[in-house]
């Protein structure tokens, strides 16, 4: 028999056993998570030519640091581990202090963000509302007609942004005969799919007995339905506006990619996978107000908002009030409601983008956690954020 | 469905929000759809990339001149201009280097500098240079038997053939390029390369291979002996690359990157397109920018540049020629993953269906790459009048 290859002997598997059906779980997702076009088809966010990326800074003394997350007495290396960690980006200032990769992955590989890619979606619709083409109040069905037979009727793009959009449907991550398992399947995420296309899919979906923008439901067909919407505000198609109006301006490195269906539509709820600088400078470019060195990307006004507004009394009646006690959904975004006034966007499997205002620090973190969700854990990487923004 | 020249209105093939037009998974390399697909294979099916590196990019310096008026021939033999002959044949972009700058670089159909095209059998000669780099490092070598690299092959049609029948397409391996056929075996390779779902219509109980090397692992048949004759099968290419990976633990995709796409100055990532195994598609999945593809030709025409070795390069060009190489290139012939023109120029040609050229002419120091989305796999006629062009080029630029 041949021995075992380079790659075998990193991953403990064969290239040929990551499948379609398994890509998203452990040990494969450790691969896969870093490589996800060469398991579902994905179109282009081009960065701008010619850029290069510096090499990574080490993190040095910080990742032995001891630090107390959850009540236990961690260091950051050991926590970086615990949490599957694939890779971490550190930002103070603007400045890039540093950076840590698994063995697992190069610093000039791309991962998927999964519902970061939310947070990136609502930045194209704050641009968007900057240039006057998309206006949160309207009803959904100002730009997706179609929508008109579904849940979204009677929907405002705000119900959407914030996620109070009253929708019937679970994320029943693990459960491959739901309604969540066809949405899987039009996203093209899951074997057997391609018969429904995405858009056809979100136009079926049922409305619960209860007003919208009332209760934080997350559920993520509404942003993939905002990666429809603002398509249809700008004309464009999602890889191509989010190149123009966010990963060039925010000067990204590398080409970013977002996996799509069958016509082409981009799963903006989740398929977005980059370079880990590249997502720390998105967050950077919030910290500054929606301004980067190339100029304004968002207006000043949907960042304040963004990441002070919205309903506290929806979160209170949402599910996730032990993630944040006190906290908000606003554009996708999450804010902590901690005493730093940090905010973030996530993405299950451990995929963080981490903004402390106060400590003038960002924190971009890729990981392949084994379950798609898990509290404790996220917790836990709440508490890492916490404890390492007062350490750098 | 029929296509649509550049001069022609343009169907809105996959434009809008959903597309009016979406490009049918069955079809997409058939026309019209091919115009819209080649330039976004990553859309269509998985791909693996082709990391370029951080390494500066190869400068080409310019050094133009408008062709666009060249007198040349169209398909019919009749008089047109460059211009015209590139509508007529879907040209998607054409490039010339003349002594490494570029004299001549044209993008149509929307079409940029920085837009992957598909350029199908162009793989076989990516991938047999290469396995030219690897056995000039003695990682792997020509005269060793198939089976030496891949013992599960005794089983099949290429039990006994050597790596150097394979990389000139002589071993006896029973292999049908019937493109149209959906049961011929190249259609089977549509299936386990991942590019196209099990055909509608098909009998059910077809039993269809799911990736490329099952395919190879059930093609136990010959038609001839080893070394007997030429006769292009895809399949070989693949076979060539399975040996590569094997000798190097590496996959396809990043030998590539490793040995040519970090190292010739490419000024975008590749990708391959990949099966269901991971296998990047050697014989045709290949996708690059037109520049970076007249990089590669640039390398080739440098005498490999200190990057393939020359005496590979030289090898290659000592073709046997004869009779029926090709259609189109009468005293041509075939060796090393390239065709060669003919025996007094020894141009090295890399070919792909539905359009695409590399030309790599050491009498005129030219690399001309052309890359077309045509409506037939192909035509005789527009490979001839592009071939023609090219020397009409040539002759302007001399």
């Amino acid at each position: 028999m041949t021995s075992p290859t380079a790659f075998e002997r990193m991953f403990g598997f064969a290239r040929k056993d990551v499948m379609l059906g398994n890509w998203r779980e452990q040990p494969f997702n450790r691969w896969a998570f870093q490589n996800v076009g060469e398991m579902v088809t994905s179109a282009r966010i081009s960065a701008r030519e010619g850029n290069l990326e510096a090499a990574p800074v080490d993190l040095g003394g910080l990742l032995g640091e001891t630090l107390d997350i959850g009540g236990r007495s961690e260091t950051a290396l050991a926590f970086l581990e615990r949490s599957s960690t694939d890779a971490l980006t550190v930002m103070k200032k603007g400045r890039f202090v540093g950076d840590w990769f698994a063995p697992t992955m190069k610093a000039e590989a791309r991962h998927i963000i999964f519902s970061i890619s939310k947070s990136l979606t609502a930045i194209l619709a704050g641009a968007l509302e900057g240039e006057g083409k998309l206006d949160p109040d309207a009803p959904v069905t100002a730009y997706v007609p179609e929508a008109a037979g579904s849940v979204y009727a009677n929907a405002t793009v705000r119900h959407v942004l914030d996620m109070t959009v009253s929708l019937d449907f679970e994320e029943a991550y693990l459960d491959p005969e739901s309604l969540f398992a066809r949405y899987r399947r039009a996203t093209m995420w899951n074997p057997g799919g391609g018969a429904e296309s995405l858009c056809e899919f979100l136009v079926t979906l049922k409305q619960l007995d209860e007003p919208h923008g009332r209760t934080f439901r997350y559920r993520s067909p509404n942003s993939d339905l905002l990666g429809i919407i603002v398509e249809r505000a700008s004309g464009q198609r999602y890889a191509e506006l989010m190149a123009e109006k966010l990963w060039r301006p925010v000067g990204a490195k590398r080409d970013g990619f977002v996996t799509v269906d069958k016509e082409g539509t981009a799963r903006a709820a989740g398929g977005v996978s980059v370079a880990v600088r590249d997502l720390a400078r998105v967050g950077e470019m919030m910290r500054q107000g929606g301004t980067t060195e190339g100029g304004r990307i968002l207006p000043q006004a949907w960042v304040e908002d963004t990441i002070h507004a919205g309903d506290a009394d929806a979160w209170q009646r949402g599910t996730m009030t032990n993630l944040f006690a006190g906290g908000r959904y606003r554009n996708k975004w999450y804010q902590t409601g901690n005493a730093s006034q940090a905010y973030c966007g996530i993405g299950i499997h451990g995929q963080w983008l981490y903004v402390d205002p106060k400590a003038e620090v960002v924190i971009a973190k890729m990981s392949s956690q084994a379950l798609p969700v898990d509290d404790p854990l996220d917790l836990d990487n709440g508490a890492f954020f916490e404890a390492l923004c007062a350490r750098v | 469905m029929s296509s649509y020249r550049n001069s022609e209105s343009h169907p809105p093939i996959m434009q809008g929000s959903p597309p009016a037009m979406p490009v049918p998974k069955t079809a997409w390399d058939m026309p019209p759809w091919n115009r819209w697909a080649f330039q976004h294979v990553r859309e269509i099916v998985p791909t693996a990339e082709v990391w370029r590196g951080e390494g500066p990019v190869r400068a080409l310096p310019r050094l133009e001149t408008d062709l666009d008026g060249l007198a040349v021939v169209d398909s019919a033999g009749k008089p047109t201009t460059l211009s015209g002959l590139l509508d007529e044949t879907y040209t998607d972009g054409l490039i010339v280097l003349k002594d490494g700058k570029i004299a001549y670089e044209r993008y149509f159909n929307a079409m940029t500098a920085r837009t992957p095209h598909l350029s199908q059998s162009v793989a076989k000669s990516v991938t047999g240079t290469v396995f030219g780099i690897l056995a000039g490092r003695g990682v792997v070598d020509p005269k060793k038997l198939v089976t030496d690299y891949l013992p599960e092959l005794a089983a099949t049609g290429w039990n006994g053939a050597t790596v150097q029948h394979v990389l000139d397409m002589t071993t006896g391996v029973r292999f049908s390029e019937a493109y149209t056929d959906p049961y011929s075996d190249i259609g089977q390779v549509d299936v386990a390369c991942g590019w196209k779902p099990v055909p509608a219509g098909t009998d059910p109980a077809f039993k269809w291979p799911r990736h490329v090397f099952e395919l190879i692992l059930g093609l136990t048949e010959t038609t001839r002996p080893h070394g007997a004759a030429f006769e292009y099968r895809s399949i070989e290419t693949d076979v060539l690359a399975f040996v590569m990976e094997r000798a190097t633990g590496k996959r396809l995709a990043q030998l590539v990157s490793e040995e040519l796409w970090q190292k010739i100055g490419a000024e975008e990532s590749a990708c391959f397109t990949v099966d269901s195994a991971g296998y990047a598609v050697a014989d045709g999945g290949f996708n690059a920018t037109l520049r970076d593809y007249a990089r590669f030709g640039q390398t080739i025409l440098e005498d490999g540049a200190g990057i393939v070795p020359a005496g590979w390069i030289a090898e290659t060009r000592n073709g046997v020629h004869g009779p029926n190489y090709s259609a189109s290139m009468p005293e041509g012939s075939y060796r090393n993953q390239f065709w060669i023109e003919d025996p007094r120029s020894r141009a090295l040609m890399c070919r792909g269906v539905f359009g695409q050229l590399i030309h790599i002419d050491w009498d005129t120091g030219m690399v001309t790459v052309k890359l077309s989305t045509w409506p037939e796999f192909t035509s005789v006629a527009y490979s001839v009048a592009t071939l023609k062009a090219v020397h009409a080029i040539a002759d302007a630029l001399a």
